[in-house]
């Protein structure tokens, strides 16, 4: 299993957006058609005076309905860091897990840092386990060391960092850096599993430590500059077999 | 006598009494008020989207997600009660065979009160 076949299987969402407003928000319409299948506008009488309102539907139905401000919040997430307070009361933390599974289109660095501090703030509370993270290339770490520096010195967590080897890779104390050049990659199962797809891909996958509740994981392919194509999972089962696969392939 | 001929001249008829007392028996609860919103503009609907409307519309100002438990109560209110209100008051029709719910009956006072409550209940 490559980090493209999980992305495929996660490729055919069944979830349905539908916006209730007076008035069309092309803006939202736009931002949620280019990510998800299917999103549609379905009017409210013109005296109506609110902005409206969102109802996600699965194949059975209601999953969810929230109000047009939360979902800006959640197109535009405000950036925390993991022992924010506001962070813990954040609502669009709940519209990430509704929305999970599911793989979303032209999410750009600030919706995936986002959802990254969402796992990395899960790990942060339940303070051990092992949280894994791949940053496309080394030195990217370097912005986020004060965040990767706390969580090692303040938490049981054992994280690993892999990404590609490239210039001044930093190398801080309580993490294990994975420097993974091209062709390093165990392929000795034959599959597709260049090690190319670490330069490409931006991965956290965090176990929950001893509650399995808590798991997570992300995983996104940069398909053009600054445009990513990747889906969240909050289900222990999936987050097992990517991190697994990390694992197994890089160590 | 004297009453329908001001009537007449005006080009006006005084609604029935028993309209306007069964508008504001049927507007004084928030769940129906919501579902007649939702009829002003779509004249016929789906109770179960009735329902996801009833739920979503209400909450869209509050900061916060409403899930599937609520919702299924909504509708259980919808079915149980305010839709046999309604129906009972004249205001809507609701059709078994298809499950959906049409503004047709409503008197034209009634879709007036409608429409007032609305614009006064929804806050930019």
């Amino acid at each position: 299993m490559t980090f493209r076949e999980f992305l495929d299987r996660f490729d055919r969402t069944e979830r349905t957006i539908t916006i209730y407003a007076p008035t069309s928000h092309p803006d939202i319409v736009d931002q949620f058609e280019t990510r998800v299948v299917s999103v549609t506008h379905t009017p409210l009488p013109s005296v109506a005076r609110d902005e409206g309102f969102l109802v996600i539907r699965d194949t059975s139905g209601f999953v969810a309905s929230i109000g047009m401000r939360e979902v800006r919040e959640f197109l535009e997430p405000p950036i925390y860091r993991p022992w924010d307070e506001a962070f813990a009361n954040a609502e669009y933390r709940v519209l990430l897990e509704i929305l999970d599974d599911t793989v979303w289109y032209s999410l750009d660095r600030r919706q995936l840092l986002a959802t990254s501090r969402e796992i990395e703030d899960r790990a942060w509370r339940v303070g051990e386990g092992t949280l894994r993270v791949g940053f496309q290339r080394l030195s990217l770490l370097q912005h986020q060391l004060p965040i990767y520096e706390r969580l090692a010195e303040e938490t049981n967590l054992e994280i690993h960092v892999y990404g590609r080897t490239d210039d001044s890779p930093p190398n801080p104390n309580g993490l294990t850096i994975h420097a993974v050049d091209v062709g390093d990659a165990d392929d000795s199962d034959g599959s597709d599993t260049a090690s190319g797809e670490i330069g490409e891909f931006w991965f956290l996958t965090f176990d929950g430590g001893d509650d399995e509740q808590q798991a997570c994981a992300l995983l996104a392919e940069e398909r053009d500059p600054d445009e990513f194509a990747g889906f969240w999972s909050y289900d222990p089962a999936v987050v097992d077999e990517i991190a697994s696969h990390v694992a197994s392939t890089y160590g | 006598m004297r009453m329908d001929n001001e009537q007449s001249a005006s080009d006006r008829s005084r609604t029935d009494r028993s309209v306007i007392d069964n508008a504001f028996l049927i507007l004084q609860n928030q769940e129906r008020r919501y579902a007649l919103y939702f009829l002003l503009e779509h004249e016929t609907a789906s109770l179960e989207e009735v329902a996801d409307i009833v739920t979503g519309w209400p909450r869209a100002s509050e900061y916060g997600i409403t899930g599937r438990e609520t919702r299924d109560q909504v509708l259980r209110d919808l079915r149980h009660r305010h839709v046999p209100a309604m129906a009972e008051a004249g205001i809507v029709d609701y059709d078994e065979e298809t499950d959906t719910l049409s503004f047709a009956p409503c008197p034209p006072a009634t879709r007036s009160f409608v429409r007032l409550a609305c614009l006064a209940e929804t806050v930019p």
